[in-house]
């Protein structure tokens, strides 16, 4: 999704002469109020060809009284064409082509009774390969075409076909066909496969909504309802229902909605929710280090020498990120210190790195694409004492000397992820066997990660990335899940 | 199912699902509301006479907005002479502007939507007048006792409040 950040937007209308930006308002209302003169209109035309702000302020305005206008729309009670109304709208096509008004209302009215009055198939079933049907409430014959109603399959692979989108199920699947663009996935796992145009095509699963655009996903509902959702390409929307979250998932991404939480993991990895159930019974624990415990910290450094002033005020309780090859003085990183020097000697079976991502009101988000992040580690031997208030450009960890960069040799590499253009707020995580080799190796001591953008090619109005400090008051602060198994003596 | 009763029913079901955009970007180059009605009319029984060209699959908004968008030209050509309204070139700079930036827009009007609900009731009853029930702004005042620079001093508040609300909305979404 792309978007504009409201202060470089205020700050470029507020700096063209308040007269014009003045005179734009009244046209416009003018314009909108239909009391503007063909002078007037091709006043504001030279202002709308002048400015993107104010072509883009025009259309939202213009928006808004259509959709005020909507509100009242007879079409919006007529989900058929609204030919009905068009003897109170004359138009000349009407008027010169009765022939074509007949037929149209003819067959829109068969086709509007059809469609109300019949119950509807909404999918077909495509192929059934060994098996096994429970006590459902739809046929389950090969070529069948079904209603709306629920398909119980014990065992086998079944392959149902709606209008765009093919679903692939293994037994035991529980699910139900509600319309031709919806179904719900009450347990099981199935795969759908979109075709062009079925782009909004929804799963519904006991935790969370999936909202298709244009994708091949796979999605599994546990017994308890959680459910894991896999994008293996394309792009979707995921809500979660009960605490409202929602993200995007692009590329190849993955997401966990358990009761209360919507998480992303970032790294595809084999790791499945019946997995990471049994992980969670065998030895050992979970545990959950942020920047706030014993001598963490976090800070982040800007390579050029200025900082936000009122002009840019800076968001509290974030740590920036930022990369442009254009305004290379903005590029931005971030500090985070976890305190390792609590944990016993363990062996740590699994290590993530968790980020919640906050909005900046820094920067156009829709000059910057998904954003692909790089996550390092400082070595151990050049992890120099610093805090939030020395952080520099001139002083920070990884520093190469007399630069204002990240040093190849003191650094290494511990994973990436992806933030999508259209959310970059919600929570991130890494997980990557790098990250735990370089934890494992801490323990004991501190850690420090550094964050940052890979996105050479942004302009340098660029958004800039926050994540929350542990200072935020509503967020989570940064976050190592580890889980942790005492090391047994030999 | 025939394939002509399929073809009917994907057609219906596009069409529906596209009223309301298509609504919007026709009354973005055309303000008048009842001009926009009128294109939309137009532009659906186009959509429908032409639908055997769009290939199934593929983009149904670009296709309907590019009719929509010559029927817009076709209106405002016979009328024209009668009404004040933008030229071509404008039409286009719009009309690609949306394109370019159809998410955002998209958003915004998504956002809207609930700003509207929370309009307090003395402006709600404004909002009813005008855009409900299609009241002039003389008649308005008529009806509320005031002037009629007041109405639309009072329309514009709105519009400046409910802007901001989307503003706000998308802000808390991180977008804004």
């Amino acid at each position: 999704m792309t978007a504009w950040i409201k202060p470089y937007r205020r700050k470029d209308l507020a700096s063209m002469n308040i007269e014009q930006r003045e005179r734009y308002v009244f046209l416009r209302d003018a314009v909108l109020d239909r009391t503007a003169t063909q002078d007037e209109i091709d006043e504001l035309q030279t202002l709308l060809a002048s400015s993107n702000e104010f072509l883009d302020d025009y259309i939202e305005h213009a928006h808004q009284e259509s959709s005020l206008a909507w509100d009242a729309h007879p079409t919006t009670s007529q989900p058929s064409i609204p030919v009905s109304s068009a003897p109170d709208h004359p138009n000349w096509l009407w008027r010169y082509m009765p022939l074509i008004a007949a037929s149209l209302i003819f067959i829109a009215a068969v086709g509007w009774e059809w469609t109300t009055l019949q119950p509807q198939p909404v999918a077909t079933i495509l192929s059934s390969t060994n098996c096994q049907w429970g006590n459902g409430t739809l046929p389950t014959s090969v070529g069948q075409e079904l209603t709306s109603g629920r398909l119980r399959l014990i065992s086998g692979i079944a392959e149902i076909q709606f209008p765009k989108v093919t679903v692939s199920m293994e037994g035991p699947v529980d699910i139900e066909l509600i319309s031709s663009q919806r179904c719900r996935l009450h347990s099981g796992s199935i795969v759908g496969s979109v075709a062009k145009g079925g782009e909004g095509f929804v799963v519904e699963t006991p935790r969370a909504e999936i909202i298709d655009r244009g994708t091949k996903f796979g999605v599994f509902v546990d017994s308890a309802g959680d459910a894991r959702l896999d994008l293996m390409e394309g792009k979707m929307d995921v809500k979660h229902l009960t605490n409202g979250r929602q993200m995007t998932l692009d590329g190849s991404g993955r997401a966990y909605a358990s009761e209360h939480e919507l998480e992303t993991i970032s790294r595809p990895t084999n790791r499945t929710v019946t997995d990471q159930r049994r992980t969670d019974r065998s030895n050992g624990e979970f545990i959950h280090i942020s920047s706030a415990y014993g001598n963490g910290d976090e800070g982040d450094v800007t390579s050029g020498p200025r900082l936000e002033g009122n002009d840019f005020p800076r968001p509290d309780d974030a740590l920036l990120v930022k990369h442009s090859a254009e305004s290379p003085e903005w590029n931005r990183k971030a500090f985070i210190r976890f305190d390792l020097s609590g944990v016993t000697q363990s062996d740590i079976g699994e290590a993530e790195l968790r980020l919640e991502g906050i909005a900046t009101g820094m920067g156009y988000l829709s000059l910057v694409p998904d954003s692909q992040f790089k996550v390092f580690g400082i070595r151990p031997e050049h992890n120099i004492p610093w805090d939030s208030q020395d952080l520099h450009r001139e002083h920070f960890p990884g520093r190469r000397e007399n630069t204002y960069q990240l040093d190849d040799k003191k650094i290494e590499l511990l994973g990436e992820f992806t933030v999508p253009q259209s959310k970059p707020v919600g929570q991130f995580v890494l997980q990557d066997e790098r990250l735990k080799d370089f934890i494992q190796q801490a323990i004991g001591s501190t850690a420090t990660v550094v964050i940052t953008r890979v996105t050479p090619n942004a302009p340098s109005q660029s958004y800039v990335h926050g994540f929350a400090t542990r200072t935020h008051p509503t967020a989570n602060p940064p976050m190592l899940r580890l889980h942790v198994t005492p090391t047994t003596a030999d | 199912m025939s394939e002509t009763d399929q073809d009917t029913t994907e057609f219906i079901q596009l069409l529906t699902e596209h009223q309301r955009l298509l609504f919007h970007y026709i009354h973005s180059l055309i303000p008048a509301r009842n001009d926009a009605d009128e294109v939309l009319q137009e532009t659906n029984l186009v959509l429908w006479r032409e639908y055997h060209q769009f290939e199934s699959g593929s983009n149904f908004r670009a296709w309907a907005c590019t009719v929509a968008l010559n029927q817009v030209r076709a209106f405002t050509s016979k009328k024209r002479a009668k009404r004040p309204c933008f030229d071509t070139e404008t039409m286009m700079l719009i009309s690609e502007r949306q394109e370019h930036r159809s998410a955002y827009f998209d958003s915004r009007l998504d956002a809207l939507e609930n700003c509207i609900q929370k309009l307090p009731p003395r402006k709600r009853t404004f909002v009813d007048q005008r855009y409900r029930l299609g009241c002039s702004v003389e008649s308005i005042a008529n009806q509320m006792g005031s002037s009629v620079e007041a109405v639309y001093k009072m329309l514009r508040r709105i519009r400046t409040t409910l802007h901001d609300c989307v503003d706000q909305t998308l802000s808390q979404e991180g977008l804004g």
